[in-house]
């Protein structure tokens, strides 16, 4: 009797104990709240905002990963190279992620004292700029005028104020690192109604230096909206529109003392009547400024160092410029440009190399007979793709002057040119996937799935030759993968539920 | 890791604790009389008469014939079913959740029976946000040994046997199809159990009624699953042994 009694007080005992020993996660009472997907160069990363954690897809595995952050993300941002994931969250603090093959890999985590909005990376991936941009919240007074710059390497931050004249930074550029005077600079520009802020952030500490873009009294509103970092002339030069300017604003250096700021001078290149667009490409002759000026209508090439101008007439239209290089029949490389405007009947192709020359000979026009929404060029081909009206694509051969249309059996949701330019992909409202072979034009489709399915976006990871349709799911992910050389209904991966993917490991 | 060894290890350790060791044959314990004496609980005893002692022998007999005839007991109990593995988490908001068991055992020599019992346990709860629900439908073969302490009104008893388990586990609740995650695999396993009936009634009862009487039973046990894969329609929700232990409470009849 007294065993018996004994046994029935440790069965209440463990009993209890079991009970008490057991505590739930709280993450499993939090919704999951996926923010948008980022693509990185082999994987698609979910910020999971109500966990807080970052959710892993491998497309080419189908492997996944659910890392915990230590605080709700707010931000996230992949480098240029993607390879690296930047997170801030509401702490507020920064952590810097590598992703390699097996997933994102925490570097370092550094606390903030400012909110930021923006995030602007340096195109080596070292360094990187935060700031307000328009984005931030949660603070009671905000600072917009503070930023933080990260060295991503040394896993370094440093924040501090720019001096300001009445405006905010609306954008930050930041260029490579290069030497100005013998030391290694990594300039960046902010860019604010009428004057730009130039601080390095290889010595952060320095204090900028303020160029105005306006003289002292003009209250004419003369914005920066587009900086271009290149080789000229000298050295390293930026070069500046601004909305309300006719003359594109060049900023190059001559001299300056390590770990001071160098001090640009200012030259304003001619470039007709408010150009709209503009690029710096180095051709044979040397490095040039190609301005769109749409007033022309046509484009303006400028040499940089004399201010030199050459307009060139356009018969079409145009408004902005792509610039992209493309083999030649001879196998050198060519530098061209697309020149377009939404809503016009065609597209120009020229060849910047010849423009300066040649000048009206350079430019080939293509009608494609539709007002135009979207032009892309076709890297390491001289053409293009082309959106004209909701649910028609046209092929652009500029070697054949041929524009040749093809037409999807619904609104084309989104389009995506593969980096390799051997192919485009699109996906239709109706959730096809499409893919078209651009030198035989030949299109293969595949349904996503067996029911007219909502895709949220279509994303291409070109590290893992994948593609992967999100479709909309507000509960737990829902991806179809399918390999971009082969499109098929046996090779698609689909997964419902995929946010739950390892749930009962976390 | 920690929290579960030591939970198991206080699991391993119940039944040590509250194991009655089976007295040999003949052998007189406090807690283990001898053979005569509980097959015969309800005799009263003797008082001193004249009459000759062979009398007495023929009035037990009859006694201990009928306390050993009772050959079917059927129990129904429910209680607390416990998962060790913190993956249950992920299913419902407590490891704990009610099961429910119907038995059935029928006396196949002395003390030995053959028990057959099916169990129904689940619980609901939410995960991220969506419903969730889970069931746990098994089916118990089990040999148990039985061991009464009729002056008491007690007996104990252990069952050992083959489970098979039916699972059914939703994940995502009712979000429509292709929205939730539905996985209903079946497993073998394993359960050991150890239980205390008491029987409250009279020994002249039960004399007079044969095998016949209801009591009340508390049980502890042990579902070990072997585990299969829970990987269906491409999402791995991971690793998850539905192993653990429970209690459970109520009534037991024989006949």
């Amino acid at each position: 009797m007294t065993r018996a009694l004994r046994a029935s007080a440790a069965l209440a005992l463990w009993a209890a104990l079991c009970a008490l020993a057991c505590d739930r996660p709280p993450g499993f009472d939090r919704p999951l709240d996926a923010a948008e997907p980022l693509v990185l160069d082999r994987h698609v990363v979910w910020p999971l905002v109500g966990q807080p954690a970052l959710f892993t897809l491998d497309p080419a595995t189908m492997a996944t990963r659910f890392d915990p952050l230590p605080a709700r993300p707010v931000l996230s941002a992949v480098s240029p190279d993607r390879g690296g994931l930047l997170v801030l969250d509401d702490r507020p603090a920064l952590s810097w992620f590598r992703v390699d093959a097996a997933g994102p890999e925490a570097v370092f985590e550094a606390e903030l004292t400012g909110r930021y909005g923006r995030i602007a990376f340096a195109p080596d991936q070292r360094r990187a700029v935060l700031f307000h941009g328009g984005g931030s919240a949660g603070a009671v007074l905000q600072n917009p005028n503070q930023v933080a710059i990260v060295d991503l390497e040394a896993g370094r931050v440093v924040e501090r104020t720019l001096r300001s004249f009445g405006d905010v930074p609306r954008a930050i550029v930041v260029s490579a690192e290069a030497a100005i005077a013998g030391s290694p600079r990594q300039l960046a520009w902010a860019l604010s109604d009428r004057y730009l802020a130039l601080f390095d952030l290889a010595a952060p500490e320095a204090e900028e230096v303020i160029v105005h873009l306006t003289l002292a009294g003009d209250t004419r509103s003369v914005a920066p909206t587009e900086v271009t970092l290149a080789e000229a002339g000298d050295g390293l030069a930026a070069f500046v529109r601004a909305s309300g300017a006719d003359d594109i604003f060049a900023l190059g250096f001559t001299d300056g003392q390590p770990g001071v700021v160098p001090r640009p001078y200012l030259n304003q290149l001619p470039a007709g009547q408010r150009p709209s667009d503009f690029a710096v490409v180095e051709v044979e002759a040397g490095p040039r400024v190609f301005a769109v000026e749409p007033a022309l209508p046509g484009v303006s090439v400028i040499e940089p160092t004399t201010a030199g101008r050459v307009a060139v007439t356009s018969d079409l239209p145009v408004s902005e410029i792509l610039p992209f290089e493309a083999p030649r029949e001879d196998g050198s490389t060519g530098h061209f440009a697309l020149l377009w405007q939404t809503g016009a009947a065609g597209v120009v192709f020229a060849d910047l190399d010849a423009l300066e020359e040649h000048r009206g000979r350079a430019l080939t026009p293509l009608v494609i007979g539709g007002a135009l929404t979207h032009v892309r060029p076709i890297p390491g081909r001289r053409a293009a793709v082309a959106r004209s009206g909701p649910s028609r694509v046209v092929m652009l051969d500029f070697d054949a002057r041929t524009a040749t249309p093809l037409d999807a059996d619904s609104p084309i949701q989104s389009l995506i040119v593969a980096p390799e330019g051997d192919a485009i992909f699109l996906h239709t409202e109706l959730g096809s996937l499409a893919a078209l072979a651009t030198d035989t034009l030949i299109a293969s489709t595949v349904p996503l799935t067996d029911a007219p399915a909502d895709v949220e976006r279509l994303l291409h990871v070109p590290g893992a030759r994948r593609l992967v349709a999100v479709l909309y799911d507000e509960a737990h992910g829902r991806v179809v993968v399918s390999p971009d050389a082969e499109l098929s209904p046996e090779a698609l991966r689909r997964r419902d539920g995929l946010f739950l993917d390892g749930v009962f490991d976390r | 890791m920690s929290r579960s060894m030591i939970l198991l290890a206080l699991l391993l350790a119940a039944p040590a604790l509250g194991q009655t060791p089976e007295a040999p044959a003949g052998a007189q314990t406090p807690d283990a009389p001898a053979e005569a004496a509980p097959e015969a609980p309800a005799a009263p005893a003797p008082e001193a008469s004249a009459e000759p002692a062979t009398e007495a022998v023929e009035t037990a007999a009859p006694a201990r014939r009928r306390g050993r005839d009772d050959t079917v007991h059927i129990a129904m109990r429910w209680g607390m079913r416990l998962h060790l593995d913190p993956a249950f988490d992920a299913v419902a908001d407590d490891r704990n959740h009610l099961a429910i068991e119907i038995a059935v055992d029928v006396r196949l020599w002395h003390r030995l029976a053959l028990g057959l019992s099916f169990t129904g346990s689940g619980a609901q709860g939410e995960l991220y946000g969506h419903d969730t629900a889970w069931q746990d439908n098994s089916l118990f073969l089990a040999a148990v040994y039985r061991h009464r302490f009729p002056g008491l009104g007690l007996a104990t008893y252990g069952r050992l046997g083959p489970t098979v388990h039916w699972y059914d586990l939703t994940l995502g609740g009712d979000l429509g199809p292709g929205e939730q995650i539905e996985r209903d695999p079946w497993q073998f396993g394993a359960r050991a159990a150890i239980g205390l009936e008491f029987w409250p009634i009279s020994p002249d009862y039960i004399r007079r009624m044969g095998a016949f009487g209801f009591g009340v039973v508390l049980e502890g046990y042990y579902d070990q699953a072997f585990v299969g894969d829970w990987t269906d329609g491409g999402v791995d929700p991971g690793p998850f042994d539905p192993s653990g232990p429970g209690w459970s409470l109520g009534v037991i009849s024989r006949f």
